[in-house]
């Protein structure tokens, strides 16, 4: 057998979701006689079991980097089904990065589908803010506005400023209570009886590299994502008021951007009416 | 019997638990050595923890994805990542394993074992070049633990290491450890496996422990260095002299006292074989 044949046998193996022995059973003759054939034997540890060194090693570093990932998610499915879960996710998806924590990028988007959604609605969106989380770690580096630029503003370039959001930021919406339900994981408690009310949350990375989530109100969520989409101060303000003009005043929108600068969140100014 | 052999001292696998002492510049140790791909971000925690352990003491970057001996094309964006981490860096030098772990694209995040035959060292050997041309810089290989051997096998392991170093003309990391599993696994003697390794080609040791499963020893990085592994890392002193050495502690890694303890008994070790 060449080398190109051996290592496809030795990954068909450690890939079989139920272990090399069952692999084994399922697999023709032919594969049979091969692996036979290709890994040795000694009395005391068959090449079955030799193999299945492998295996094991194979699903359960996987399982633990995604828990490592999707923290919350992992919490309130429960280790067997978070596990099935990934096992069911590596093999429709084997990783195609160097990077192991990368592996389960697109989780969130296999859990819309999957029934672990299904016994646990909105599981999706929470495994979406988690990977948010984890992905805020390590993105580019980027310069943060800082008050002296904003007190920079002539008062009638206001109306069309446009800030920018940090590239680590993310505004993600989640039915559950993601904050709530992340301080009782980190608290090590029981999950909660979960109950569904749509919010927004926000994820960013400040200067000093630590990742932050909040969970908005709905206004300043509106407000933020207008800035996101490119939109002026006066449009995030527009927005942040709601359709009976009543829910956010401009001093409240001005009262968030100055947690914005404080948190970082804010990573580059223009003016509108100069593009 | 040292050559042109570059001399770290004695250093410490840098992992998470850690990353604040490169953060706070008290890295009071000889060298750190760092997992590639958690480098391979752009910014955040991990490039300051990287620059700043940098700034304090040589850096080596040890990767696990490269798969040398895999038979399809390597990853060019990867390798190209890893040239860049290591012209920002720059890394006393660079290392991976010898083994295979990618195949159709898919990354096994494991270290697979290669069978020891004609075919295999030549596309190792080819590869190596290749690897050296895109990182511009040459590249160390480790040997690997194993649990399955191949029946086509031609030679013993050592010898295949061996070849590996004297075809290609890259230096090689033992790890002592991996060298006490493996013999365990495969029944042979870690003196034989030491003799078989040029002198000269060995730039760097790697010492850790592994557990003991009963019918075969798993290279588990958990723990202080076995009593077994300090015994071959005296051989290994006697045969290849004084060469950089380096603690793994990858699984409840302890706090940082005892890791630096770790490499300072190597150090000890060190002393009183050679003098």
């Amino acid at each position: 057998m060449n080398l190109r044949d051996t290592q496809a046998l030795l990954w068909r193996a450690i890939a079989w979701p139920t272990g090399v022995d069952d692999f084994l059973a399922q697999a023709d003759v032919e594969t049979r006689q091969a692996f036979a054939e290709t890994f040795a034997d000694t009395p005391a540890f068959s090449r079955a079991a030799r193999v299945q060194v492998y295996a094991e090693a194979y699903f359960w570093r996987l399982y633990e980097v995604a828990v490592d990932q999707y923290p919350v998610t992992a919490w309130i499915a429960g280790s067997v089904p978070f596990h099935d879960l990934i096992t069911d996710f590596v093999l429709a998806h084997p990783s195609r990065t160097p990077d192991v924590r990368r592996f389960a990028t697109g989780l969130a988007s296999m859990l819309r589908t999957h029934p672990l959604e299904r016994t646990h609605p909105g599981l999706a969106e929470v495994a979406a803010v988690d990977w948010a989380i984890s992905d805020a770690v390590d993105r580019v580096d980027e310069e943060r506005l800082s008050v002296a630029v904003l007190q920079r503003i002539p008062a009638p370039a206001w109306p069309t400023a446009r800030f920018g959001l940090t590239r680590t930021a993310a505004l993600l919406p989640c039915t559950l209570p993601y904050s709530t339900l992340r301080q009782a994981w980190a608290a090590e408690q029981p999950v909660p009886v979960l109950e569904r009310t749509p919010v927004t949350v926000l994820v960013w990375r400040q200067a000093d590299h630590d990742v932050y989530q909040r969970t908005l109100n709905p206004a300043e969520a509106r407000a933020l994502r207008t800035l996101d989409a490119g939109g002026t101060f006066a449009e995030a303000c527009d927005a942040a008021a709601g359709p009976l003009a009543n829910e956010a005043s401009p001093a409240d929108v001005a009262g968030w951007l100055q947690r914005w600068l404080a948190d970082d969140l804010l990573a580059s100014y223009s003016d509108a009416s100069e593009s | 019997m040292n050559g042109d052999r570059p001399q770290l001292g004695h250093g410490v696998g840098l992992r998470v638990p850690h990353y604040e002492r490169a953060l706070a510049g008290t890295l009071d140790v000889d060298w750190v050595e760092v997992i590639t791909e958690n480098f391979l971000g752009l910014g955040g925690r991990p490039r300051a923890v990287l620059l700043g352990a940098r700034a304090q003491v040589p850096v080596v970057l040890h990767g696990v994805s490269l798969g040398i001996g895999s038979v399809e094309p390597l990853d060019e964006p990867y390798l190209t990542r890893v040239r860049e981490l290591a012209d920002e860096v720059d890394p006393a030098w660079v290392s991976d394993h010898l083994c295979w772990g990618r195949i159709d694209g898919h990354h096994a995040h494991d270290l697979l074992p290669l069978p020891y035959t004609e075919e295999a060292l030549n596309l190792v050997v080819e590869r190596v070049e290749q690897v050296q041309d895109a990182l511009a810089r040459p590249l160390l290989l480790e040997n690997v633990s194993s649990y399955v051997a191949y029946r086509a096998s031609a030679m013993p392991e050592w010898e295949f290491v061996a070849e590996v170093s004297r075809r290609s003309g890259c230096k090689l990391l033992l790890d002592v450890n991996n060298v006490v599993v493996s013999a365990r696994n495969f029944e042979f003697d870690p003196l034989d496996y030491l003799g078989g390794i040029p002198t000269d080609a060995v730039w760097q040791f790697h010492l850790a422990n592994h557990t003991d499963r009963g019918h075969y020893k798993f290279d588990s990085h958990e723990g202080a260095v076995s009593d077994e592994v300090w015994e071959v890392y005296r051989a290994a002193l006697r045969r290849f002299g004084k060469v950089s050495t380096l603690i793994e502690w990858d699984e409840d890694v302890p706090a940082w006292d005892i890791l630096r303890g770790e490499s300072q008994k190597a150090a000890a070790i060190e002393a009183e074989v050679l003098g």
